[in-house]
């Protein structure tokens, strides 16, 4: 783990950052489904977000952690996930849509899919920081 | 047989509970997703597991 990247410090370089970060969104957005380039482009995001983990020195954690929240939540996301597969397996999707179905219906059109590819970024940058 | 309506409208009742457990870590640091993200984070294979999922996000969205 070497040193923090401190990606906020220079103005300049924070706005050449968010810069690429946009063009980077747009063009994988073009991209179709199920072809190389959007692979590539897959895959070229995920390593900056992952090299950028392995150098970031994390954020301190908080002190305290709420474990009866922490079992809500937990609680919470068994009955999304079962909900989600309880969906996954019935057919027609029509019919039974996932929350990945209702997604892609929304992420279909370029504008929409590169501003889901920068929210994509956008967490792995967060979670990269933490 | 359960239509595309109950099934929508079980998403909507989940994302409701979501908004109800998100108002209640109101003001408690340690109680929001946040928190536990970055508790995961801090640990070395939680680090990498919880960057694998994110991976996989992208790839179930953009790529197949």
């Amino acid at each position: 783990v070497g040193a923090p990247i401190e990606g906020s410090r220079s103005p300049w370089r924070a706005t050449a950052l968010v810069t690429v970060a946009l063009a980077y969104a747009w063009i994988a957005g073009g991209l179709r489904p199920f072809t190389w380039p959007a692979a590539v482009s897959t895959t070229l995001g995920g390593l900056v977000v992952f090299i950028l983990a392995w150098r970031h020195r994390p954020v301190p954690a908080p002190a305290r952690y709420d474990r009866r929240q922490l079992v809500a939540w937990t609680v919470w996301l068994a009955a999304v996930t079962g909900w989600e597969l309880w969906a996954l397996s019935m057919t027609p999707r029509s019919r039974h849509p996932t929350i990945s179905s209702l997604i892609n219906s929304a992420i279909e059109a370029h504008p929409g899919r590169s501003i889901a590819v920068l929210a994509w970024l956008a967490l792995g940058w967060w979670l990269a920081r933490r | 047989m359960i239509g595309a309506v109950a099934i929508l409208g079980g998403y909507a009742v989940l994302a409701a509970c979501g908004g109800v457990l998100l108002m209640r870590a109101r003001g408690r640091p340690g109680a929001t997703p946040a928190a536990y993200l970055t508790a995961a984070m801090h640990h070395p294979a939680g680090r990498w597991v919880v960057l694998l999922l994110w991976m996989w996000v992208g790839w179930h969205f953009f790529v197949r």
